[in-house]
């Protein structure tokens, strides 16, 4: 019951409804969409219906109830360009015409709709409606809006229409492709959907608050694509009008929350989980090289051992430090001005305080602009062994917050990259090789803490490998027991800067604080520091030692034969190749994109009921369910995602099946059986054929959830193929069309608008996939918004043929999308739309007649008509007509389209000059307009046919 | 009606032709121009082509210039005087006054917050007694038609999340704009330009972002989106003719297309084609009435004056104010500016100079000029950002600068103009001013207030989407009487 203050109340005719329900006893049933379907009986034909198919029966039925007939079928050519754009989003060629119109077999129009059915556009215009479902965009949608690369899983997606991937399939991969047993490449490429959701790059944020609605992104978009659920509703509070209580809402966010992700990302790029999207060539190229890398590990472990069997003696135990590698000694004894110990690689951000030291004087740090730098020192990259040491004394532990000792690591502009030596909020000391997170690095750190307010010798060495037990750390000379807290590193580590992820070569190393920012974690250290070290080699234990201790001479047998090992030629020579090898193998990954997927964290997360939706008001704990109105989760189901895909297509799902069948009605009859296909609770309206459609969910299913077998069902029925003209009748009894006593006639989509005056003027590339474009788009609409992204500062329109590629390759910037497509209702991608608006306004005309794309395209069907479509104008006008529309104009309109040629013609004849104007609008160069005049008459005559309703409404 | 919105939503276009006498025009309804209105440049009694037909009451406002100052203006500089920050400069913010609040990654590392005072001058001004500092002397002069709101609030606190709240009602993406809304509701009242329209302060790079959602159409129709009217050629984006088409060529166009939509409409005897017809129409005033609207180069010298030398530039805010006024002449119904740059992490006082020189002489300017045209009588005007400023310093304090962070529990606004109480002065902060002590005006009660004014009840006004019945104040929101005239 909605509360009193909604001011909701029934109407009169709901109150009739009412008592005539009691009145006949008010017998209670559940919501229809709740109950499984069943395959219903076909119906029984009326007399004077016709019927190809089951559709029909079912319309048909509906009709007679009505007292409405149905249309006459509709002519060759208007069928031919109605079928061809709701399965291609294209129109069809003149050849494709003549063909159809040509042929008089009885299967003429199947040929069509088979053909049709295995072009490769068919993906496209598949992938196209996907695309809005996904929310798919090339941009991040929040803030900076900056650029993420996730088009090779829309060609993914396009692949899978084309090769006709079982809609249960299709979608389980979407979902959980990523849990499968050995899952292979697509499998984990298809999961990109649940992380096609906006994110936010801006500084400050909380990372959690941000992190949580993702997942209820993630939670609604799955319950509104696949259940037609409004979900969402109970994020606050239980459903008002569906059985949807706010706990199952959470029990449902526990699917989708188990990532190991980020809030706050950076302005541009993308963030783990990734997964790379390769070629096989490339897949083999990575097994290659991995495999390489383990057995020069093997064959460095196998020389080590026959060392140690050898002999136990050390040729020659060093006396004194190792100066050799040694690249920078801080000693911290005095400052002048902003520079320490007169080294003009050694300065401070203020005027730290020098006081005494562990040896002579050393550096306090006392607050949060205090930081020291070291200058002049080269990147090391992720297969370089370096090592360093210092001094401290710490005042500080703070179970919130942890000090920076030395890094190079960056901020999220820059995937926080380079390496980080620090204490943790537990003052343990920690080292960290970023290339980008939360995905790529390797992060070790010790068991044992550091004192405070005690002078303490830290030193860690790092050997190359790209590996975190490459990492040795130790306090006091003494190699502390470590734990390995993420490794997985396979890409460069090396600084890039913020502002263009240029690398930096020689990044200044900072000492006592973090280059984070934007966290409030800034790794403030607090105390004293002394005899800062860095070298740019592996250090064995025997030589940090000599760091702490250096007067030492008793050395343990485990350290001089470690020691042996370290000073081995041929040990030597075989980390040399190793290092090598990592670097082919980061060079390698350098290269490969990499989308953003699932992936599950090995320890799931814990999931909360959250007060109004609220990150900070974390109630009850929850685990993965499904709401209880829907199919039982099996206990034989695993709690998680892979779990939910199997539940989601389980036969008993009442919802699923109709859901999918009913958006796919809605495409290609403009209008859902359900005409809210984004709500089938009980808020959302009844089905107009609730027969139908429960008959055509269950024979999806029977048919193995096969989509080109419920596209064809649905193009093959007389419905379809009837006429769409309006007769006086329908305009009374079903002005709205809902029984579909006439085919549907709207206006195209902005996509399919656009693809079809280029393919009419032919300058439509048909190449399929790969990065997404940018055709012409007027003004500076990105940077007079926003200058957050350096990727996407400026709009730079494409170049040659990536500006006539189809609508579906246009980049998709979510807070500043291409304004012709919005002006025709696509979605900004921001959330999931399962329903365009289709809506009627002045910008739309003022697109078509004066934005370059449609200008561009007239004048080259100018060119095209001249050079084709036969010497008179008539017949060069017949053909535009034909290519734009689909049909032969008739004789009247082709009059009205000569009086305008004949005009225009005296009037550029009369002005030339204008004419060349007319002609050069547009890149595309390879036209040569012999009679300028009348080329510019004829580019008016195909912009007034482009602009002609019949062009962009589907008749 | 029993509700507003939703039941017109489920009507069908066609419907909605066949069962009224209105004809097609009403096609066009929304934000892109009303054509109900009949070809006569005289106003119009009535508003025309909203869904909810006529307001919920008699409007006290017919339009809105809504000028937003986006990233965060410091109320500490501005209007929200309080000497005690300068007295205790350099101290810690006492714990009692800043406990329990959630700050941003910027500022919460920082160990101590210190307090840090307004660098330029407050005074009192007018009959009102208004505190305004130095920086804005054009507005101080006119504090008497001005009433001050020293106790907004929001509920986020970084920029994208807290400017897409005070415009959408949501601090996510995918919800219908303010003024989106409004044309949904109430239509246009101008035949010729659309009734939300939208101009941006150019050249401010480096500022706080922007979104097309925040004059966006959400999950409503997208006639209902704000239209940007832009400097330079093509004002609105598309509207000129490509090279060689003259206006005759185009004329002549046009109507042949019409001659060809007829044909079809006679075939097919679907009404939308005659209503997409009556677009072209349209297409081609706008062609005109806008570029007329753009060039300001007729206007008075002592009008230049009073906005200031750069209301000649076009594409600066003083331009847009200017264009404001002639939008607001020609009842466009809401006019949203914005003007980036408000963001003071750092070198407040530098910014605050800069941001104050660009708007302040042509904010008082645009709301004087309304005035002396009469119109400020029926046009809401309303200055203010996204959320304040805190009262500590982000960052070092150093002789000449220092910065404030996000803060979202107090920030100050003015409005003017249609319904709204003059030289007055409402809610107020604790002497630091940082949290609220008297009458908080939350973002959906300022939204509710707007409404209220338009004529609206922000409870009725709502659209059924994904099962949901949306408005723009979610479930909240109370009209702050108090500020009413």
């Amino acid at each position: 019951m909605p509360p009193q203050e909604n001011n909701l109340f029934l109407t009169d005719q709901e109150k009739i409804l009412l008592y005539k329900w009691i009145e006949n006893g008010a017998e209670y049933e559940e919501h229809w969409a709740f109950i499984p379907p069943k395959k219903e009986k076909i119906p029984i034909l009326n007399p004077g219906f016709i019927a190809i198919n089951e559709i029909d029966n079912f319309i048909a039925e509906k009709l007679s109830e009505h007292n409405l007939i149905q249309s006459p079928l509709t002519d060759k050519e208007r069928l031919l360009r109605r079928v061809t754009m709701d399965i291609t989003g294209l129109p069809p060629t003149i050849k494709e015409i003549d063909d159809f119109l040509a042929d008089t077999s009885e299967n003429d129009y199947e040929k069509v709709v088979d053909r049709l059915l295995l072009s490769a556009e068919y993906g496209e215009r598949m992938a196209q409606e996907w695309m809005d479902v996904s929310r798919y965009a090339d941009s991040h949608g929040m803030h900076a809006d900056g650029y993420r690369l996730m088009w090779p899983w829309r060609d993914w997606v396009i692949k899978a229409f084309n090769e006709n991937q079982r809609y249960d399939q299709f979608v389980e991969w979407q979902i959980a492709g990523d849990m499968y047993p050995n899952a292979t490449n697509d499998q984990k490429l298809a999961t990109a959907f649940n992380r096609n959701h906006t994110m936010t790059a801006e500084g400050g944020v909380i990372d959690e608050e941000f992190r949580l609605s993702y997942v209820f992104d993630r939670t609604e978009t799955f319950s509104t694509t696949f259940l037609g659920l409004t979900l969402g509703c109970a994020r606050c509070h239980d459903h008002k009008f569906d059985p949807l209580s706010q706990k199952e809402y959470y029990q449902m966010t526990a699917f989708f929350n188990n990532v190991n992700e980020l809030g706050m990302t950076g302005d541009d790029g993308n963030y783990g989980p990734m997964t790379p999207a390769v070629t096989p060539e490339i897949s083999q190229k990575i097994l290659d090289i991995n495999k390489a890398i383990s057995e020069q590990e093997e064959k460095i472990n196998f020389t080590k051992n026959q060392i140690l069997n050898i002999s136990k003696f050390v040729q020659e135990i060093p006396s004194k430090e190792n100066t050799k590698d040694r690249i920078f000694y801080g000693e911290f004894e005095k400052i002048e001005g902003k520079i320490l110990d007169n080294n003009k690689n050694l300065t401070s951000s203020t005027t730290t305080e020098i006081t005494d030291g562990f040896k002579g004087n050393a550096a306090r740090l006392t607050g949060e602009y205090d930081e020291l730098y070291i200058h002049e020192v080269n990147g090391f990259e992720a297969n370089e062994p370096f090592s360093a040491s210092l001094w401290v004394n710490t005042t500080k532990k703070d179970s919130t917050k942890t000090q920076t000792l030395m890094c190079t690591t960056g901020n999220k502009n820059s995937f926080w990259r380079g390496w980080e030596f620090y204490l943790d909020n537990n003052n343990r000391l920690n080292l960290k090789l970023i290339n980008s997170l939360p995905h790529n690095y390797i992060q070790t750190r010790t068991q044992e803490s550091i004192e405070i307010n005690e002078w303490q010798n830290v030193s860690f060495t790092y050997d190359g490998s790209s590996k975190a037990k490459g990492i040795k750390l130790f306090i006091n000379g003494k190699e502390s027991p470590t734990e390995i807290v993420f490794d997985q590193l396979y890409k460069s580590i090396l600084p890039i800067r913020t502002d263009n992820h240029i690398p930096v070569l020689q990044k200044p190393i900072r000492i006592g604080k973090s280059y984070r920012g934007f966290t409030g974690e800034n790794g403030v250290f607090l105390g004293k520091i002394d005899e800062v070290k860095l070298f740019n080699a592996e250090l064995s234990q025997l030589e940090i030692q000599l760091i702490a201790f250096p007067k030492n001479t008793n050395f343990s047998e485990n350290v001089l034969s470690a020691f042996k090992i370290h000073q081995d030629k041929q040990v030597i020579n075989e980390k040399s190749k190793l290092k090598d090898l990592v670097f082919q193998k980061i060079q390698l990954y350098n290269d490969i994109s990499e989308v953003m997927v699932m992936e599950e964290m090995p320890i799931s997360r814990k999931s909360y009921i959250y007060t109004r939706g609220e990150y900070l008001q974390p109630k009850e704990i929850v685990f993965p369910s499904t709401p209880q109105v829907l199919n039982n989760f099996s206990d034989d189901l695993p709690k998680n995602r892979l779990g939910l895909s199997n539940w989601l297509f389980d036969e008993k799902n009442p919802l699923t099946a109709r859901v999918a069948v009913n958006r796919y009605w809605q495409m290609i009859f403009g209008k859902g059986i359900v005409e809210s296909s984004n709500d089938f609770g009980l808020q959302g309206s009844r089905p107009s054929h609730p027969k139908l459609l429960d008959y055509l969910s269950v024979s999806f299913m029977e048919e193995g959830w096969n989509l080109k077998w419920l596209i064809k069902k649905m193009v093959m029925s007389y419905t379809y193929r009837q006429s769409s003209k309006l007769n006086e009748k329908d305009k009374e009894i079903d002005p709205s069309n809902k029984f579909l006593s006439r085919s549907p006639s709207y206006r195209l989509q902005a996509e399919m608008i656009r693809d079809n005056s280029l393919a009419a003027s032919g300058l439509l590339v048909k190449k399929q996939g790969g990065e997404s474009v940018k055709p012409y788009q007027p003004g500076d609409l990105w940077i007079e918004k926003s200058s957050f992204s350096h990727i996407l500062l400026n709009y730079r329109q494409s170049q040659g043929d990536s500006l006539y590629r189809r609508s579906l390759y246009t980049f998709v910037r979510r807070t500043s999308p291409h304004p012709a497509m919005t002006i025709f209702d696509a979605p900004s991608r921001e959330v999931c739309t399962i329903k365009r608006e289709n809506t009627s306004t002045p910008l739309q005309a003022l697109v078509l007649l004066n934005d370059p794309e449609f200008v561009e395209a007239a004048r080259v069907m100018a060119s095209r008509i001249q050079e084709e479509g036969g010497k008179s104008v008539e017949q060069q006008i017949q053909y535009a007509f034909r290519l734009t529309i689909g049909r032969k104009a008739n004789s009247e309109e082709l009059k009205l389209l000569e009086e305008l040629y004949e005009k225009q013609a005296r009037y550029f004849t009369k002005n030339p000059i204008e004419a060349s104007k007319l002609l050069a609008v547009g890149e595309s160069k390879d036209f040569v307009y012999e009679n300028v005049s009348k080329s510019a008459a004829l580019t008016l005559v195909a912009s007034t046919i482009i602009n002609h309703n019949e062009a962009y409404m589907k008749r | 009606m029993s509700y507003c919105g939703n039941e017109n939503k489920n009507y069908n276009r066609r419907a909605f032709l066949a069962k009224t006498s209105l004809g097609l025009g009403a096609m066009a309804m929304g934000s892109l121009i009303n054509p109900l209105i009949a070809n006569s440049k005289s106003k119009p009694i009535n508003t025309f082509g909203g869904i909810l037909g006529n307001p919920h009451f008699a409007p006290k406002a017919k339009r809105v210039i809504y000028l937003f100052q986006s990233g965060g203006p410091s109320q500490a500089e501005l209007f929200d005087y309080k000497p005690i920050l300068e007295k205790l400069q350099g101290t810690n913010m006492p714990e009692s006054v800043i406990a329990g609040q959630r700050l941003t990654g910027m500022s919460s590392g920082q160990a101590s917050y210190r307090v840090v005072g307004s660098k330029f001058k407050f005074d009192k001004h007018g009959e009102s007694g208004a505190w305004v500092s130095e920086l804005m002397p054009h507005t101080a002069k006119i504090v008497d038609e001005l009433c001050f709101i020293k106790s907004m609030n929001t509920d986020a606190i970084n920029h994208d999340p807290a400017i897409t709240f005070i415009q959408t009602g949501s601090q996510f993406p995918g919800r219908p704009s303010i003024g989106s809304w409004l044309s949904y509701g109430l239509g246009s009242d101008n035949e010729n330009l659309p009734s939300f329209v939208v101009l941006v302060t150019k050249g401010k790079q480096g500022a706080q972002p922007l979104y097309s959602r925040l004059w966006g159409n959400g999950f409503l129709p997208s006639q209902y989106q704000g239209v940007q009217f832009r400097a330079g050629k093509d004002p609105v984006l598309y509207l000129d003719n490509p090279p060689g088409v003259s206006a005759d060529n185009r004329r002549e166009q046009l109507d042949y297309i019409d001659k060809l939509g007829r044909l079809s409409h006679d075939e097919n005897g679907d009404p939308e084609i005659l209503s997409r017809m009556n677009q072209y129409e349209m297409a081609f005033r706008m062609q005109t009435s806008v570029p007329e609207i753009m060039n300001i180069s007729k206007e008075p010298d002592h009008i230049y004056k009073m906005y200031g030398e750069d209301s000649k530039i076009p594409g600066t805010y003083a331009a847009n104010c200017l264009l404001a006024r002639r939008l607001a002449e020609r009842d466009v119904k809401f006019i949203q500016l914005y003007h980036q740059g408000w963001d003071a992490h750092g070198g407040l006082p530098g910014l605050m100079k800069r941001q104050c020189k660009e708007t302040d002489q042509p904010t008082a300017a645009l709301i004087s000029d309304l005035k002396q045209r009469g119109l400020l009588e029926d046009t809401l005007v309303i200055w203010g950002g996204e959320f304040g400023r805190t009262s500590y310093s982000q960052g070092i304090i150093t002789a000449d600068s220092y910065g404030r962070d996000h803060h979202p529990k107090c920030f100050s606004i003015f409005m003017a103009g249609a319904g709204i109480k003059k030289g007055f002065s409402f809610g107020s902060t604790d002497e630091f001013g940082y949290n609220i002590t008297s009458n908080s005006v939350h973002v959906h009660d300022f939204q509710a207030t707007l409404m209220h004014l338009l004529g609206i009840d922000h409870e009725r006004l709502n659209f059924k989407y994904q099962g949901r019945r949306f408005r723009l104040t979610d479930v909240h929101g109370k009209v702050v009487n108090e500020i009413l005239a």
